[in-house]
């Protein structure tokens, strides 16, 4: 499965049962709207694919097109080799875990967790053994007889996760599963999540917005825009290799460099930078097929600050000048945004590492900006 | 959070005295519109039948030799068991009752159905529909069916010129046109709580049990019943007592072989003037029809005793 951008074809392996879900430019309309536009998917048994898009992306579409409550306009849905097209939800080797969770509010949490299992007409001894083993590994035992509403939300979460999975998918759907959670339990949460999903080595197909959450439980991840998966890859691939515009810009905070007058040298690619009035230096392969970049992407963190004080300082290659115009203290990092001399702000992060910031920056100050060729991603559009 | 909302609007009425006065009114309303009367319906039904104005014997008569003397009977009761009048007539309130719960049931369920799950801007229009008869009244509506029902009225002429039937029905006067009225008019009764039940069920739920491998039925059947359960026991409620008491549509659309109650209660006080009878009818009447209710709530307030939690808790906030 490549790492670049856009969208991959599932191989003849893939759909005869090699992934645990393959799409082949599924397409979902509505009328004219295009909720989920020709994608084409392999995701692989025991992987964490984590879908990442803002809301009207068509992540939520897509999700529900692979439980069943959604039929495609176009395209084939293979979940463990099986087409799925037609396949009510009730019949499907898939499990939901909703964003609201959907408990039922009537059952107990034991009588949750059995409900599925009672639709499948198991003896009652093993719905019973099963469903105290499946409470136990989510640390809810003694809670059984409690009713939904009885719970915090950390429990009601852990209940909706026990209810699917107590049902052994091959493919378990996450909807936003840590999104209704307050961030500190939203932590602990994912890595029992992640734990979970190891020893059981269900697929998990998470849908979320949240990039934090994306690349934290991803194995990989795709990015959705209008319809359409506009990249796939590992969360550090997406990070640092994001293919368009939109990823750079979606995945994490970024400034993005409209490039001109390229020049192809023997140590890489040469451009001007007209915005921030300088020169760049690109790493030796800019793009695959020797496509020229249209613009470059440049992640904060890889901008280097030094005071310059009454030196004289110009741009020069892969290097700015101008002052500190707004400065956020995160704690761990400092984000400064730097008024460039042509006016254009530039974006850098810097990790206080020290106990008291070194160099201590201050509004105003004037500095000298500048970064490796590697940090300069060239981006195709 | 501190302080709910209800909590803070209940805070005056943590004195005791505030309490008292909040709960005097109703209380007050209870005993003279409720209890008074089914005592004076009660002590009545326990006179002697006597040929005067009113027609029966005081039950509490003062002899200048024995001093206060209680004269009742149980007659009136007894006749009620002797006479397989009473029992037929109970019989036929009861079965007519349940058919129109039942028959309502199942046209009122798709109705609030779709009511709820329609698009918010037809809802109100939809409400309004049902509860618009309510602006006529009762007794002109079900007056208006023996025109309908007549043998020359508009459902014959229809049925006779599609041709399939060849004479007019003897629609009117019987107990299919009761069962007609009764359903009309008490529809709404049921449409509305079920409504309600339906509008607050979380169709996510549904979805929840289809992905959980629940066919269609299935999912009705263990999740959106016993969640909208409340509504269908409101709705019953409301539909069955009424029904079981029922007087004006059993009279004006009914005939010979309709059996009532309601209307052997009428007929008893109004045309044979046999008040302690009629009153000894009433009272069983009302046992029967607030006999479930009651036993409900004595057992609800065992078992909130049992589980030292109020009962409205122990159902689960619903």
């Amino acid at each position: 499965m490549s790492t670049a951008g856009g969208q991959v074809m599932p191989t003849g392996a893939d759909v005869a049962g090699g992934a645990a879900l393959a799409l082949r430019s599924v397409s979902r309309r509505y009328g004219e709207v295009r909720a989920v536009d020709d994608v084409s998917l392999a995701v692989g048994a025991g992987e964490i694919f984590c879908l990442l898009g803002a809301s009207g992306s068509g992540k939520t579409t897509l999700l529900r097109l692979l439980a069943g409550f959604e039929v495609p306009s176009a395209g084939d849905i293979f979940i463990a080799g099986r087409r799925m097209n037609d396949v009510p939800p009730y019949r499907r080797p898939v499990n939901l875990m909703f964003q609201q969770y959907a408990l039922f509010p009537h059952l107990t949490v034991a009588e949750n967790v059995a409900y599925g299992l009672q639709r499948e007409g198991l003896p009652r001894a093993e719905i019973r053994t099963r469903v105290g083993e499946m409470l136990a590994r989510v640390a809810l035992g003694g809670l059984e007889r409690r009713l939904p509403q009885q719970l915090s939300g950390g429990q009601q979460q852990r209940v909706a996760l026990a209810r699917a999975l107590v049902k052994r998918p091959r493919l378990l759907l996450l909807d936003e599963p840590l999104g209704a959670l307050d961030r500190r339990l939203r932590e602990q949460t994912q890595f029992e999540l992640v734990n979970l999903q190891e020893s059981l080595g269900v697929t998990f197909l998470v849908v979320t917005h949240d990039q934090d959450e994306a690349m934290r439980l991803g194995s990989r991840i795709g990015v959705m825009d209008r319809g359409r998966i506009v990249q796939v890859g590992t969360p550090r691939e997406v990070y640092e290799f994001p293919a368009s515009r939109f990823v750079a810009d979606f995945v994490g905070s970024v400034n993005l460099i409209e490039v001109a007058n390229l020049v192809a040298g023997p140590e890489g690619w040469r451009a001007e930078a007209p915005a921030l009035g300088c020169r760049l230096r690109l790493p030796a392969a800019p793009l695959p097929g020797g496509r020229p970049p249209v613009a470059v992407a440049l992640r904060p963190e890889k901008v280097r600050l030094s005071v310059i004080g009454d030196r004289e300082a110009t741009a020069g290659e892969n290097a700015v000048v101008g002052t500190i115009e707004e400065i956020a203290y995160l704690g761990d990092a400092t984000n400064y945004l730097i008024r460039t001399t042509t006016g254009v702000p530039l974006r850098a992060t810097c990790l206080n590492t020290a106990h008291v910031a070194a160099e201590g920056l201050r509004w105003g100050d004037a500095v000298g900006c500048d970064w490796p060729a590697e940090a300069l991603v060239p981006l195709a559009e | 959070m501190a302080t709910s909302p209800a909590e803070r609007t209940l805070r005056p009425l943590r004195s005791r005295r505030g309490l008292a006065w909040l709960l005097a009114a109703p209380l007050a309303w209870l005993v003279v519109f409720l209890a008074l009367p089914v005592a004076i319906v009660f002590s009545i039904s326990l006179a002697q039948q006597t040929l005067a104005m009113p027609p029966y014997t005081p039950i509490l008569v003062w002899d200048a030799v024995e001093g206060l003397r209680v004269d009742v009977t149980l007659e009136h009761y007894a006749f009620l068991i002797e006479d397989p009048f009473y029992l037929e007539a109970l019989l036929g309130s009861l079965g007519m009752a349940a058919s129109t719960t039942l028959i309502c049931l199942l046209i009122a369920f798709p109705m609030a159905h779709a009511m709820a799950t329609a698009p918010a801007r037809w809802r109100a229009a939809m409400l309004l529909a049902v509860i618009l008869p309510f602006w006529t009244s009762f007794l002109l509506r079900v007056y208006a069916w023996t025109g309908l029902l007549a043998g020359r009225g508009p459902i014959n002429q229809m049925l006779l010129a599609l041709g399939l039937i060849d004479s007019p029905l003897p629609l009117m006067n019987s107990n299919l046109a009761v069962q007609i009225g009764l359903v009309y008019a008490y529809l709404p009764f049921m449409v509305l709580p079920l409504y309600a039940a339906l509008d607050r069920f979380d169709g996510s739920l549904l979805e929840a049990a289809a992905d959980l491998g629940a066919t269609p039925w299935t999912a009705f059947r263990t999740v959106t019943l016993p969640l909208v359960w409340p509504g269908v026991l409101a709705g019953s409620a409301l539909v069955f007592i009424p029904v079981t008491g029922e007087f004006v549509i059993p009279d004006l659309l009914g005939g010979a072989d309709t059996l009532m109650l309601g209307k052997v209660l009428w007929e008893e006080f109004f045309a044979n003037r046999a008040w302690p009878q009629a009153a000894a009818v009433a009272v069983c009447m009302l046992l029967l029809v607030a006999l479930p209710g009651l036993l409900r709530a004595a057992w609800e307030f065992v078992r909130g005793q049992r589980q030292g939690v109020p009962a409205v808790a122990a159902r689960g906030g619903h």
